[in-house]
């Protein structure tokens, strides 16, 4: 599995991602009506609440500067395998059905473990499949097609 | 007796086939979520609330709250014998538990949990069976005014005991900014949706919980939780404690559990505050604070005494008030509110059945829980040998297929991926995500009570302090606050001077 293994500084870069956040949700919440405080518009929390977010990610990633980086890992593969699976499962949901869906999805997602087989693999998808099936749609009914259609 | 008419018109609601069914399989499942590690209660309740739709609401609510509280009871079994919290609030049963199953006596750490466990929950209930009605009969007072300041309280107290307060106070923020997706209720201006039409009625509450519990969880769990190293058999006769390890345990599972009372009914604080609280305290008290962390008998007993407590005492908020106690909490609330039931502190007189029968469910799930927990512990602990390369795949399907019931679209999928990738950034980086969703659910109710309170008073935010309970609520908040900066401004000078130690040596 790809990993990242990096040294940063968690606040630097959390402080940074709030003020990013918050930035542009102020500056997208400008197009809402801000109003008075006795009549609020749809802008008014929005922007109080940017504000502070802003305010909050900016004390943050400046007083990171007097706390030690430390290691941190990402795992890049995993997170990509794993958010592929549940996209193809949406993706596939509607034309193919849930038991196709879960099918591939499964085959996809057990590809981020280390120490699962092929037969393995295989083995699983298909019980999962079936399992999905059998409590979703036969038993409690949900409005989903099983199969193409 | 008030109480016993009370409790009889709970027996009736709650002996029923079905209530007891779904009160049954509700514990049950709540154990096997607990034992298991990698998928708490959150992430169960939150893939269960779209099944509901389909049974009623009160043996929804029954089952729901079974998981909940029978979470906390199988949650530290994969704590004392693998050292892998089950749960969240079960971390700490890691600390002495895990020593205590490495001397030997794990059957015995297993034991006293589910009796800990045991005396906390029916602590919580007592609680919660004579506070109730008072604390309904106060929130009759309640104006916007109150409502509001005591959700603040809620939130100021939920960053209050995250590692870095100000961290949690940002992921509240950033909670109360992602609730404002969607239409506004008071002026029908659709925010933040970027041309989604899926987005109009708001971010997903299911998608967002189960996006940042469920799929950042899995994606940090996979290759890192191994449950191979087990090989245990219990015996009765190796899970009953000696004398003496009686005699220190009793008095610890009493303050656990007036500690977890205490923290359950205060809105925003629950099951893992609580079992935080009453460990640091037992190590305080104790004479030998030496001995925790190699396997302290008290320091097993206390916190699962806690968090059981903190379980049941959270539903006095939340059913009296409307106010969640906790994150979990937050999503029965919502559960609720789906099914058509508005809590608040006319539930328990305009529907006593539901009110009482679901008390009446919790003692009987409490007591199944002893029978799951003591003659049956061989089953949970062959449940934690399925390897978790078997489980998240079946998990994440089922996340999915949760996910789109809830409104039959795709899109909610979709959502799920972003706010996973989202939650494991913020993970990543240190953020507690719980405040993030109490934030995302109180968001609404705030704004709406805000809005209204400053609409009454024309604009003057005077009110907040002219109106007598909501004063003491601000006044209380404050204080908080002020704890907070105080603890963070005493952390940071002992920080300050282990490091100048460490320089002059």
């Amino acid at each position: 599995m790809t990993k990242w293994t990096l040294k940063v500084n968690h606040d630097l870069f959390g402080g940074l991602l709030l003020v990013g956040i918050s930035a542009f949700a102020y500056y997208h919440g400008q197009q809402y009506a801000m109003g008075s405080l006795a009549r609020m518009g749809p802008g008014f929390l929005p922007t109080l609440l940017s504000v502070v977010l802003g305010v909050m990610g900016a004390i943050l990633t400046v007083a990171s500067q007097w706390k030690p980086s430390s290691r941190v890992q990402i795992q890049l593969g995993q997170l990509l395998i794993v958010a592929g699976s549940l996209a193809l499962f949406a993706l596939l949901l509607r034309p193919a059905g849930l038991l196709v869906a879960t099918f591939i999805s499964v085959i996809v997602s057990s590809w981020a473990d280390r120490q699962i087989t092929w037969p393995g693999r295989l083995l699983l998808a298909g019980v999962v499949a079936g399992l999905a099936s059998l409590i979703f749609i036969v038993g409690l009914g949900m409005n989903m097609p099983l199969w193409w259609g | 007796m008030d109480v016993i008419a009370n409790l009889g018109i709970g027996l009736q609601a709650a002996l029923t086939p079905t209530m007891l069914w779904y009160c049954f399989i509700g514990v049950l499942l709540g154990t096997f979520i607990g034992v298991l590690p990698g998928i708490g209660p959150l992430a169960a309740i939150s893939l269960l609330l779209p099944i509901t739709y389909y049974i009623g609401a009160d043996v929804a609510i029954v089952m729901l709250a079974g998981v909940y509280y029978g979470a906390q009871y199988g949650g530290s079994t994969a704590a004392i014998l693998l050292k892998l919290p089950g749960t969240a609030s079960s971390a700490v049963a890691c600390l002495d538990g895990n020593p205590m199953a490495r001397n030997g006596r794990a059957g015995v750490a297993l034991f006293i949990t589910t009796i800990a466990s045991f005396a906390g929950a029916i602590t919580g209930l007592i609680i919660l069976i004579f506070f109730s009605p008072y604390i309904a009969k106060l929130g009759l007072k309640f104006g916007s005014a109150e409502y509001f300041a005591l959700m603040l309280l809620g939130l100021v107290a939920a960053c209050t005991f995250s590692d870095s307060p100000l961290k949690g106070g940002a992921m509240v923020v950033l909670g109360l900014l992602l609730s404002m997706i969607g239409t506004d209720v008071n002026t029908g201006v659709i925010r933040y949706t970027f041309g989604f039409a899926e987005l109009s009625s708001g971010l997903s509450l299911v998608a967002l919980a189960m996006g940042i519990f469920g799929v950042a969880d899995i994606i940090r769990n996979i290759n890192t939780i191994d449950t191979t190293q087990l090989s245990q058999r219990f015996t009765l006769r190796s899970m009953l404690p000696s004398r003496e390890e009686w005699r220190r345990s009793l008095p610890s599972m009493a303050r656990g559990s007036a500690i977890g009372s205490f923290f359950g009914t205060l809105p925003g604080t629950g099951a893992s505050i609580s079992s935080f609280m009453s460990y640091a305290t037992e190590k305080k008290l104790s004479k030998q604070p030496e001995r925790f962390g190699r396997g302290a008998i008290e320091g097993v007993a206390a916190p699962e005494a806690a968090n059981n407590a903190s379980a049941q005492t959270a539903f006095v908020p939340t059913l009296t008030l409307g106010i969640p106690g906790d994150i979990t909490m937050a999503l029965i609330l919502g559960a609720l509110i789906i099914h058509g039931i508005t809590p608040g502190p006319q539930l328990i007189t305009a529907q006593p059945e539901l009110f009482w029968g679901l008390i009446v469910s919790f003692i009987i799930g409490n007591i199944l829980l002893v029978l799951f927990n003591i003659p049956m512990i061989g089953l949970w602990v062959s449940m934690l040998k399925i390897p978790y390369r078997l489980l998240y795949p079946t998990i994440l399907v089922f996340i999915s297929v949760g996910v789109f019931s809830v409104s039959n679209s795709t899109f909610d999928i979709y959502t799920v991926v972003a706010i996973g990738v989202l939650g494991y950034l913020l993970g990543t980086l240190r953020f507690d995500p719980a405040p993030l969703l109490l934030g995302f659910i109180l968001g609404p109710l705030m704004e709406e009570h805000f809005r209204r309170a400053m609409l009454l008073s024309r604009g003057n935010l005077n009110t907040f302090i002219d109106r007598p309970i909501s004063f003491s609520i601000l006044i209380i908040t404050a204080l908080a606050l002020g704890f907070i900066m105080a603890s963070s401004v005493r952390r940071r000078l002992k920080a300050n001077k282990a490091d100048k130690a460490s320089h002059a040596n």
